[in-house]
């Protein structure tokens, strides 16, 4: 009973904040909203219009003779795309694929033909309240790191080109 | 001795006077010397008078003779007669005592009764050779007294054979008892416990048979309790049928009680015997008392005829015989005066020897038996010699009287003491069979005490039967809760694990849920990146697509607690489970406590039920008890009245005893009279 008065509580929260959040569009911004993920314990923000899709992770081809962070190819909606373990690229951490796994799927602007593997996307995080400090915003409660990923440096970086071990 | 004694006797009379009478009268002739021939007349009467005289003093010498003789002839002879008289009596206590025991269980008293018997049978002749002739016709009454006696005492005889036969069978019966009785007494205790009852009943009832049997003798009617005894000994056989067969003491118990039967059948057959017998010991007791009596007047008629009679007869003859000298003398006298001037100086000389005479009389009339008579030339001189002699012997009777009558004195004085003894033992045995009367009361309140006591152990036993009833029941309704508790527990326990199910069921869904919410959050996470791409045309979108994705990551938040929770249930069935497996444990171990328990309160029950009919058998005993004591209460007082006629009896013999003691003192009173 408790519970479903919460939910109808919610629920109700729900439309008036929507209602509410609709009728105010000037005044609220949605640019301080970004898609937070984690990768291994490392969690990192991307712009909104940096990603064009969270997928299920597909089956892919492993690739003889590449990095390790080059985890191989994929048939995406019937175009081919490399499959980069964020975790690994970045920052070495150990990753394995389980049921929160998920693919980011870039935005084609950078026509970088590559999709990134997070270990689990964690959801929209505001930084409107984070402190800033370079690339990095910190959480003013549990002082919690969240890395902003430049894709346009990535992707163009001598790193990302070289694949071949 | 006592044919010349008669001979004697009857000389004196006779006249043939061989030894004194000369002697007189040559004395008679002297004195007629003396005489004138003027008193011819006087001489002629003296001589008349002297032969009166001398015939007088003859007949008391005689008498006084007899009576001596009496005492050691004729006496010894009538003395004879009364030893065999006095015997009679104490025979015919015997010929009773004897008859009445042979007929009372003594078979062996027939050997005495057969020797009694033979004496019995030579006192006619010998009561007849001794009294010469003397009291014939009461010996004769007495002689056939006897005969008749002799001839119920043969009757008795004749049943010897029957009778020791009887007596050996009582024997035997009571020997035979002893053995059973320890035997039964045995089997009391080894038995089980319904036959244990059987025994002590074949006990007891034995017990009776025996009491009547040993009261064979003395009943009434012999033939009426020899029926009884068969009627009890069927009711011994029905018993015995009741007892365990194969048993060895109880074949020996039937047995012995068999071998009594066959005894009990031969008495029966013997009991006509009995009773003939008794008849004639009935006649006895009649006959010897009759002959007894006989004996007494017998005795009597001694005493009556006896010395007595001759001594005082020899009195009377030496009494008449001085009263006629002194009538002789005052004839003389008157005479003598008449004739006076013829006889003066005779007369002088006569008076004086007379008065001389008489002087001495005098004194010997007055019972001084040892002066005598001055025996002179005189005319009184044989008178007096005469006289003396007769004195002489008259003294010596006086002087055997009075020596019977100390002896008799002395042994009535012994008979008294003997019979007070007597009279102290019956006294004694009368105090002693009141205070035994006084414990047999004691035992009976006992008994009575134990019969009680027996009644409440029954009471309280019945009570512990019945309060282990009531205990057997709890325990049923103990255990049949259990079995309730123990299915209701089952039961619980099903539930729980149904419900440890459905809250399984639950977690699937729950994960399902959660996959669904996964995916719904994914979905409004692109939607959100689509409303990103499309600028400001899509911000509407975007704000929902936000909501939606928060909306999810709530619903994941709660399908996480739904989860958690749903672990928590589980583990809390599975302990309750476990809890509810512990108490069907702690439920079978009080079902299984409590069943031992009814097990314990059975074995109380069966105890209890044993205990029960323990005491039964201890309240027939105490019956049996009572009644025996019962019985000893009646003998006691049958005893006792017997002891009181017994002592009946010393007191009236002692009364004759006193009264013989009494006679005996006035003999001895009118003895004295004379100084011997």
């Amino acid at each position: 009973m408790k519970i479903e008065k919460i939910a109808a509580d919610d629920l109700v929260a729900f439309q008036e904040r929507i209602i509410q959040r609709l009728n105010s569009k000037e005044s609220h911004d949605i640019s301080g909203s970004r898609l937070g993920v984690l990768c291994g314990r490392k969690r990192f923000l991307f712009d909104m219009n940096d990603v064009l899709s969270i997928l299920p992770v597909p089956k892919f081809t492993r690739i003889p003779k590449t990095k390790s962070w080059l985890m191989g190819a994929a048939n995406l909606r019937g175009e081919l795309y490399s499959v980069v373990d964020l975790g690994r690229f970045v920052g070495d951490e150990q990753s394995e694929i389980g049921v929160e796994s998920f693919l980011l799927m870039l935005h084609p602007r950078y026509a970088s033909g590559a999709c990134l593997l997070v270990d689990s996307v964690i959801g929209l995080v505001d930084t409107g309240d984070m402190r800033q400090e370079g690339d990095s915003f910190f959480d003013t409660q549990s002082r919690i790191e969240w890395k902003q990923v430049d894709i346009d440096t990535m992707i163009h970086s001598d790193v990302f080109m070289k694949i071949k071990r | 001795m006592s044919e010349d004694l008669m001979s004697r006797t009857m000389s004196f009379f006779v006249g043939g006077a061989k030894s004194d009478a000369p002697v007189r009268k040559m004395n008679l002739r002297k004195k007629s010397k003396f005489e004138s021939a003027k008193s011819f007349a006087l001489r002629n009467e003296m001589a008349i008078y002297g032969g009166i005289l001398v015939v007088l003093i003859a007949a008391s010498g005689a008498t006084a003779l007899v009576a001596r003789d009496s005492e050691s002839a004729v006496a010894a002879k009538r003395a004879a007669l009364a030893i065999e008289v006095g015997k009679i009596r104490p025979l015919m206590f015997r010929v009773d005592d004897l008859a009445n025991k042979v007929v009372s269980g003594q078979s062996s008293s027939f050997d005495r009764l057969h020797e009694v018997n033979g004496q019995l049978n030579v006192i006619p002749q010998t009561l007849t050779e001794l009294s010469g002739g003397v009291s014939s016709e009461r010996i004769n009454k007495l002689s056939s007294s006897l005969n008749q006696l002799m001839i119920s005492i043969a009757g008795i005889q004749s049943g010897e054979k029957g009778l020791r036969d009887i007596d050996q069978s009582l024997a035997k019966i009571n020997g035979d008892f002893g053995d059973m009785s320890v035997l039964l007494s045995d089997l009391s205790k080894t038995l089980p416990a319904s036959s244990q009852v059987t025994a002590i009943k074949i006990d007891a009832a034995m017990q009776r048979i025996g009491r009547t049997i040993g009261s064979a003798y003395t009943a009434p009617s012999f033939t009426a309790l020899m029926a009884e005894v068969g009627i009890g000994m069927e009711d011994v056989y029905t018993m015995l049928e009741e007892l365990p067969e194969g048993d060895a003491k109880v074949m020996r118990v039937s047995e012995i009680i068999d071998g009594i039967g066959t005894n009990v059948e031969g008495m029966i057959a013997q009991s006509a015997l009995i009773s003939k017998a008794k008849y004639h010991v009935s006649d006895i007791d009649k006959l010897t008392q009759a002959a007894g009596d006989d004996a007494d007047a017998l005795l009597s008629s001694f005493s009556e005829e006896s010395t007595s009679e001759w001594a005082f007869m020899s009195l009377a003859f030496a009494f008449a015989s001085l009263a006629f000298i002194v009538l002789m003398v005052v004839r003389y006298t008157q005479i003598s005066r008449k004739n006076a001037n013829d006889a003066t100086n005779q007369n002088k000389e006569n008076q004086g020897a007379i008065m001389v005479l008489m002087d001495d009389l005098d004194e010997i009339g007055n019972g001084d038996l040892t002066k005598r008579a001055r025996v002179t030339e005189s005319i009184t001189g044989s008178v007096a010699d005469s006289i003396n002699h007769t004195i002489d012997e008259l003294g010596k009777l006086v002087k055997i009287i009075s020596q019977v009558a100390g002896k008799i004195k002395g042994s009535t004085e012994s008979a008294a003491g003997m019979t007070h003894d007597l009279s102290r033992v019956v006294d004694e045995q009368s105090n002693a069979i009141h205070s035994a009367n006084g414990m047999v009361g004691m035992v009976v309140n006992s008994v009575k005490d134990i019969d009680a006591s027996a009644a409440k152990s029954a009471e309280v036993a019945k009570r512990a039967l019945s309060a282990t009833d009531k205990g057997n029941a709890a325990v049923a309704a103990s255990i049949s809760g259990m079995d309730n508790i123990r299915d209701q527990i089952q039961d619980t326990s099903k539930r729980i694990k149904r419900l440890g199910e459905s809250s399984q069921e639950i977690g699937g869904i729950i994960s399902m849920i959660s996959g669904i919410t996964e995916q719904t959050r994914v979905l409004a996470l692109n939607a959100a990146l689509q409303a990103a791409q499309a600028g400001e045309a899509g911000r509407g979108f975007a704000i929902v697509a936000e909501e939606v994705q928060h909306l999810a990551e709530r619903s994941a938040d709660a399908t996480m607690q739904i989860s958690s929770l749903v672990r928590l249930i589980q583990n809390d069935t599975h302990d309750a489970v476990a809890a509810m497996e512990r108490s069907t444990e702690g439920v079978v171990a009080g079902a299984r406590l409590t069943n031992e328990v009814g097990a314990e309160l059975n074995e109380i029950r069966a105890v209890s039920d044993e205990l029960a009919k323990i005491i039964e058998s201890i309240s027939v005993s105490t019956q049996v008890q009572s009644e025996m004591s019962r019985d000893m209460t009646k003998e006691m007082n049958s005893l006792l009245s017997v002891v009181e006629k017994s002592g009946a009896g010393v007191q009236i013999v002692e009364n004759s005893v006193s009264e013989i003691a009494g006679l005996a003192e006035q003999l001895e009173g009118s003895i004295k009279r004379f100084k011997i």
